[in-house]
Order: C-alpha cells, then sequence, then structure tokens
C-alpha cells in the first residue's frame, strides 16, 4: 500500500533522513521505534505532504506522492494525528472533530463516521460545545484521533499518541486505536514507548539517527536482545 | 491549558439568533441598521449627519474587509489603505481617461484592487507574523510613492479630479446609500462566508496553520481569497470614496492612518467577529468626535485616544463584542483575567 524506497530527507544543510525504505501493506499495523531526534515525525511529514524530500520516491497504492501537497496526500486518502495533538484551540470540540472531514463531501458517510467516533470517545460526545482548548491533555489527544478518524483515511499515521498523558489514559486512547484497526484500517504506529508500539503492530520499523537499523514481526523485535537492552530497558 | 482559555468561536447560524441576550441585542442592532436605511428621509438629516454617517460606513466596510484576512484568518495586514488607494485609482482614472460612467469604473476599480492582491497575496501571504506586516507596509507606501510620482499616468501630486455626481442635490443621499450598502454586503458577505468551509478554513489557519494544512486545506488558496475579499471590500470603498470627493491624491488615498483606522475599529468592536467591526466604526467615531470636542487643545485628544487604545488592547484584547454580547460579565476580575489569558 505504502512503499519508501531511498528517502532523504533534509532540512536545509542538516540531512535527518538517510536512504529510508519501508513498506506498509493493506489492513497492516506496523510501527515505526526509536530515540527522540531518530526522525520518526520528520518521516511522517515526509509521507504527509508537509515536507519534500531531498530524493527517494513514496509510492501510496501504485501512485508517487513524493513532492504532493498535503492535502493532496489526504486527497489520496493518507491520514495522520500529529504529535503535540495541535487541535484549533478556540473551536468547540465538535468543530474540530468535523474539520477532519473538510475534503469530504459524502455528507450521510460522514455522519456514521461522527456516530462512530463519538461511540468511541464516548468523554468527546459530552464536552462537543467545549472549545478545544479547555479539555484535559488526554481529552484533547482523543479529539485529536477522532479528527483523524473523520478524514476516513486509508492509512492512518499516528504519532507518539502517549506523549504526556497518564498510563491510564494512553491504555484508553490505544484501546480505541485497536478497535479501528480491528475494522481493518491500515495503521502506522510512531511511539517512543516501544513496548506499546510493538504490543500493537504486526511489524515494526527501528529507527535511529535517520537510518532504518532493523525491522521485522513485532513479536520478534519485542524478543530481540538489542531492542531489550536498548529500548525496553530490561 | 488552563480553563476556558478562549472562549468558543461562535459561527453563525441563525437558530437562537433572537432568544435571550443575543436576541435582544441582535433586535437592537437590526433597528439600527433600519434606522440607518430610513436615515436620509428623517427630518433632522442635515448635510452634516450624512456626511459623517458616510465616512464611518466606508470605515465600517473597509474594517470589515480587513476582518477576513487580519481577524478570521489571523494575519496582520497593515497595508489594505493599498486597496482603497487602487479602488479610488482605478474609478477615477477609468472614469476620466475611458469615460466610463460611475459603476462599470467602479467595477474596474474594485477588481483591479482584487487582483492586485491576490498577486502581492501569493508570495506574501507565505510569511508569518512581524514579517508579513512589515511587507503589507511598505506595499502599500511604495504604491503611494508610485501614485505620487508617476505623473504622466496618475496625475502625480496635481491630483484627478472627477466630475460631480449629477443630480447634484442628491449627492449627499446616493453616496450614503453606496456606503451602506457596501457594508450591510459586507456583514452579509462575513455571515455568507462563516457558514461555509472558507470560513472554517480562515479559523483554523488563525488556530493553528500547520494543522489546517494537515486537514487538507489548500491554506495558500484560503488566505490568498482572504486577501482578495478584504481588498474587494476597501477597493468599492476607495471608488466611492473617489467619486463622493471628486478628487484622488496619492497622499490622501494612501495615507497609512486609514489602514490604522480599519484596524482599531475591528479591535474596539471585536475581531473575529461578525458585527464587531461595525458596531467598532461607529465607537471609533464617537470615541474621535468627543475628544476632539472636549479637547479642543493642540494633539492632546490624539494622546487620550492613544491611551485608550492601549487600555482597550490591554484589558479587552477581544474588543468590546465580549462585554456588549454578555459573553463576559464586565467587571475588574474579568478585565484582570483578560491581561492573564492574552498576554504573550
Amino acid at each position: 500500500m505504502l512503499k519508501i524506497t531511498d528517502l532523504n530527507v533534509a532540512y536545509g544543510e542538516v540531512q535527518v533522513l538517510w536512504d529510508v525504505n519501508m513498506e506498509i501493506h493493506e489492513s497492516e499495523v506496523v510501527a515505526l521505534i526509536g530515540a527522540n531526534g531518530a526522525g520518526k515525525s520528520t518521516l511522517l511529514y515526509t509521507i504527509s505532504g508537509l515536507l519534500k524530500p531531498k530524493s527517494g520516491s513514496i509510492q501510496f497504492m501504485g501512485k508517487e506522492i513524493a513532492g504532493l501537497s498535503a492535502d493532496e496526500v489526504l486527497r489520496l486518502g493518507v491520514g495522520q494525528v500529529p504529535q503535540g495533538r495541535h487541535l484549533f484551540a478556540g473551536m468547540t470540540v465538535k468543530e474540530n472533530i468535523m474539520m477532519g472531514a473538510y475534503l469530504r463531501k459524502d455528507k450521510k458517510a460522514v455522519k456514521e463516521d461522527f456516530e462512530f467516533v463519538l461511540d468511541l470517545f464516548p468523554r468527546m460526545a459530552e464536552r462537543l460545545n467545549q472549545p478545544a482548548g479547555s479539555l484535559s491533555g488526554g481529552e484533547q489527544q482523543m479529539c485529536a484521533v477522532a479528527r483523524g478518524l473523520m478524514a476516513a483515511p486509508k492509512l492512518l499515521m499516528v504519532d507518539e499518541l502517549s506523549l504526556g498523558l497518564a498510563p491510564l489514559v494512553v491504555e484508553n486512547i490505544y484501546n480505541a486505536v485497536e478497535k479501528v484497526i480491528q475494522r481493518g484500517m491500515t495503521v502506522l504506529i510512531v511511539e517512543q514507548d516501544v513496548f506499546l508500539a510493538l504490543e500493537q503492530a504486526d511489524r515494526a520499523y527501528v529507527l535511529d539517527v535517520g537510518h532504518i537499523v532493523m525491522s521485522g514481526p513485532a513479536d520478534e523485535l519485542m524478543e530481540n536482545p538489542k531492542i531489550k537492552e536498548a529500548y525496553l530497558g530490561i | 491549558m488552563s480553563d476556558q482559555k478562549k472562549a468558543p468561536i461562535r459561527f453563525s447560524s441563525l437558530d437562537g439568533l433572537f432568544k435571550g441576550r443575543q436576541g435582544v441585542l441582535f433586535s437592537i442592532f437590526l433597528l439600527f441598521i433600519l434606522f440607518l436605511g430610513v436615515f436620509p428621509f428623517l427630518p433632522f438629516a442635515s448635510g452634516f449627519w450624512l456626511n459623517t454617517l458616510t465616512l464611518i460606513l466606508l470605515l465600517a466596510a473597509m474594517s470589515i474587509g480587513w476582518n477576513f484576512i487580519g481577524g478570521y484568518t489571523g494575519y496582520a495586514a497593515f497595508g489594505n489603505v493599498a486597496f482603497f488607494g487602487i479602488g479610488a485609482y482605478g474609478t477615477g482614472l477609468s472614469m476620466i481617461r475611458l469615460g466610463l460612467s460611475f459603476f462599470p469604473a467602479l467595477l474596474i476599480g474594485a477588481v483591479a484592487a482584487m487582483v492586485f492582491a491576490i498577486l502581492i497575496g501569493l508570495p506574501i501571504l507565505r510569511l508569518k507574523g512581524h514579517y508579513f506586516a512589515i511587507a503589507t507596509v511598505a506595499i502599500a507606501t511604495a504604491l503611494g510613492e508610485i501614485a505620487d510620482s508617476w505623473t504622466s499616468f496618475t496625475g502625480g501630486a496635481a491630483g484627478i479630479t472627477l466630475p460631480f455626481f449629477d443630480p447634484i442635490e442628491w449627492s449627499g443621499q446616493f453616496f450614503y446609500y453606496m456606503a451602506y450598502l457596501l457594508a450591510i454586503g459586507g456583514l452579509l458577505l462575513t455571515w455568507f462566508i462563516l457558514n461555509r468551509k472558507m470560513g472554517y478554513s480562515w479559523v483554523a489557519i488563525r488556530e493553528d496553520e500547520d494543522a489546517a494544512n494537515m486537514m487538507g486545506i489548500n491554506t495558500t488558496w484560503s488566505k490568498v481569497m482572504a486577501f482578495a475579499l478584504s481588498a474587494l471590500m476597501a477597493g468599492l470603498a476607495g471608488g466611492i470614496y473617489a467619486y463622493w470627493k471628486t478628487f484622488v491624491l496619492a497622499e490622501e488615498v494612501f495615507k497609512i492612518e486609514y489602514t490604522l483606522q480599519m484596524i482599531l475599529a475591528a479591535v474596539l468592536g471585536g475581531t473575529g467577529t461578525i458585527f464587531g467591526p461595525f458596531i467598532g466604526a461607529f465607537i471609533y467615531y464617537i470615541l474621535i468626535t468627543l475628544l476632539v470636542f472636549f479637547l479642543p487643545v493642540g494633539q492632546l485628544h490624539a494622546t487620550i485616544l492613544g491611551a485608550i487604545i492601549i487600555l482597550v488592547m490591554v484589558f479587552t484584547p477581544k474588543g468590546l463584542m465580549d462585554f456588549i454580547s454578555g459573553r463576559k460579565k464586565l467587571s475588574i476580575n474579568a478585565l484582570l483575567e483578560n491581561i492573564r489569558t492574552y498576554r504573550v
């Protein structure tokens, strides 16, 4: 579904990603793990069209998307929940969630999806008319996930959902992600919490200072002594 | 983030418009609009009053336009007078050089302002914050200089003289209604856009431009549209002003003060609200008039006005609409709360 070949990305002179190769198949859950500053978010931003690659190719469902603008990429079906939530603080929760469906014209399906995300996050249903800026951190993350889902993407990329949240809240949010996965959505999970990511994923890639240094089935990586030492601390 | 950090944006919807305090205010506002609509036929409508109200309505229209880019989209445009000037020159030159009558000339002036906004908007709307603000000031200033020195085309420092409105005894009423229709049209346009995706995209860009991009909003297109529509309002106002005064001079129609007035009216009334700029234009004129009346000595009124503006910016950065609409109760606490909330 998504095929990245020899991707190089740089901010001006500073190269952040080096010859990245990666593949995601339909209905697969892939984790992208790595330490702070490894280039995970840069890779997401490049896929979603917010950054332009220096060289290399990104193919989505057979179509080259490297260099397309963000709205064109989203139109093709690649959606994301950005790190740091990026909610529209002054808009209400309902407006935020509906902004996710900005490009969609199928009103009936949008309405169904809206009900689906409210089912997924009943807390959002209680707070529909509240400004998003007034929500707690966990609620904001739920709102961001709900907004991401409203785009009805074929591939959903979620970036650091667990950041700065209490374990119980994280569990709550990942339960919702699991329900989405069960519906057959293809998901790319980017996480610093390696254990959490590997638990959800079928396969995983490990990114280290801009290079993919390891990849494979998630359960194998979980047992890998190097991973255990470097990321899991056991 | 603390509770209630920002008040929710009210997207206009017609339900509830006539209910509660909001409804009372809206009804008063509608009555006021109606009153303005019949004003020229009232016995006390002297030339002085028509003149003053025409000025206020033109300011209101430009402020409504500025609100598109400055209030809703959140880009600090400090050069909207450029569009006023282009509208004035476009209309004036079309009338005297092409011999067109007023309305087609006005259309040319307004379209010229819009086209110019699109052309400069494409590059400068990529700038953010101060950089954008400075670019807009620079462009407005440069245009003024060009109009002033390009004597063969614009008449230079001698200006251009337009024909009088005919029949001249209806001139006051005619320009009053032009300004009135423009301001009301601006209000309707704001309301119309806010109920469409375009309006949501503007607010989304103001709140978080990166996120707006991720939602699939073509942010460049949205911003350029906001800029072009604000140019349309200012351009039309400029054209009407030119024919009204029957004279166009660069240093008059490219005055940077006009930009400041548009912004002040919007800020006083409330940026990012439908009625804020309209009401703000009246508040601004009343303030100015009172100050000049009570403080006829020298430039003291300008100083006091400056002080009032600073107080408004510090204590009610969202404009007086917050208190008028009852969204917040006017109290010392609310004012102090505002300082805490909006300090940088």
